[in-house]
């Protein structure tokens, strides 16, 4: 799935990035807004993409 | 002479990596001073009445501590904290109307940072984590599917209790359940939870044709 990012949202009608993907999650979370590049965007993303090693890198991909 | 420059290439690369190696073991140990600053500074535009939403509670506290899996004691503690707080509906009736109950499932608004001040009622959000109806193809996966609860409980009164429980405080059912409390944390009202409780319960309701 990381490796699918940056991809084309339908809900933007633009390719977005990771971050502002992360931004959206703790929206929907009911989080106050996200700073975009704080530490914890960063290192969450550097997690996820850890976590990802060996998969495929397919961006861009197509999302909701 | 000529293999010496690999050789020290070889030596600084080892160095180098036995040196990452110990920093992410030292990362590992990330003090939780240090976290909850970061998250703290994550959000510096959360208004001081939006605070309480980065604290977790005793209940998210023990989750976190044992990965969802908590020892029986606590595990109890979890659930008995929950049914404590559980408020009925004044009349008995556990059962509102299907419809609304559709709707509020359907529905992911209110809470969010952009639905202030609030332009509508708030939704359960449900269908993004269950299935609840055939006609509905836009469903997530996070939790069970529950099409047919009623009728693969044929309509029982203890069943409607339990969702109407499940609904209000998950963790009176499951500790450490990944499920919002919506009765518990004001996201959903008595009539409101009724109304889901009808949606999975009456016969009449889409999750059960």
């Amino acid at each position: 799935m990381v490796g699918e990012w940056p991809a084309y949202r339908v809900s933007t009608t633009h390719v977005m990035t990771m971050q502002h993907r992360l931004f959206d999650c703790y929206w929907q979370m009911r989080l106050p807004e996200l700073e975009l590049g704080s530490e914890v965007s960063v290192t969450l993303i550097s997690w996820l993409t850890s976590q990802a090693q060996g998969g495929d890198i397919a961006a861009p991909g197509l999302k909701r | 002479m000529q293999r010496a420059p690999a050789v020290l290439l070889f030596v600084s690369l080892a160095v180098a990596l036995s040196t990452s190696a110990a920093a992410a073991q030292e990362a590992r140990a990330v003090e939780a001073a240090r976290a909850d600053a970061a998250i703290k500074s994550a959000f510096p535009s959360a208004p001081a009445d939006w605070q309480s939403r980065l604290v977790p509670d005793e209940t998210m506290r023990t989750c976190s501590a044992y990965r969802n899996h908590p020892p029986g004691d606590l595990a109890q503690a979890i659930a008995q904290r929950a049914r404590v707080v559980i408020v009925y509906p004044a009349d008995g009736k556990l059962l509102g109307d299907w419809q609304k109950g559709e709707a509020i499932a359907q529905s992911g608004y209110g809470l969010r940072f952009t639905d202030y001040p609030p332009r509508s009622v708030n939704g359960g959000n449900c269908y993004a984590c269950h299935r609840l109806s055939r006609q509905e193809l836009s469903y997530g996966t996070l939790g069970p599917p529950l099409l047919d609860y009623g009728k693969a409980r044929n309509y029982g009164a203890a069943d409607a209790r339990t969702a109407y429980e499940k609904i209000y405080d998950s963790q009176a059912a499951l500790p450490c359940s990944n499920m919002p409390r919506f009765g518990s944390n004001g996201i959903l009202t008595i009539e409101q939870i009724k109304d889901l409780v009808a949606l999975l319960m009456s016969p009449e309701s889409l999750v059960n044709k």
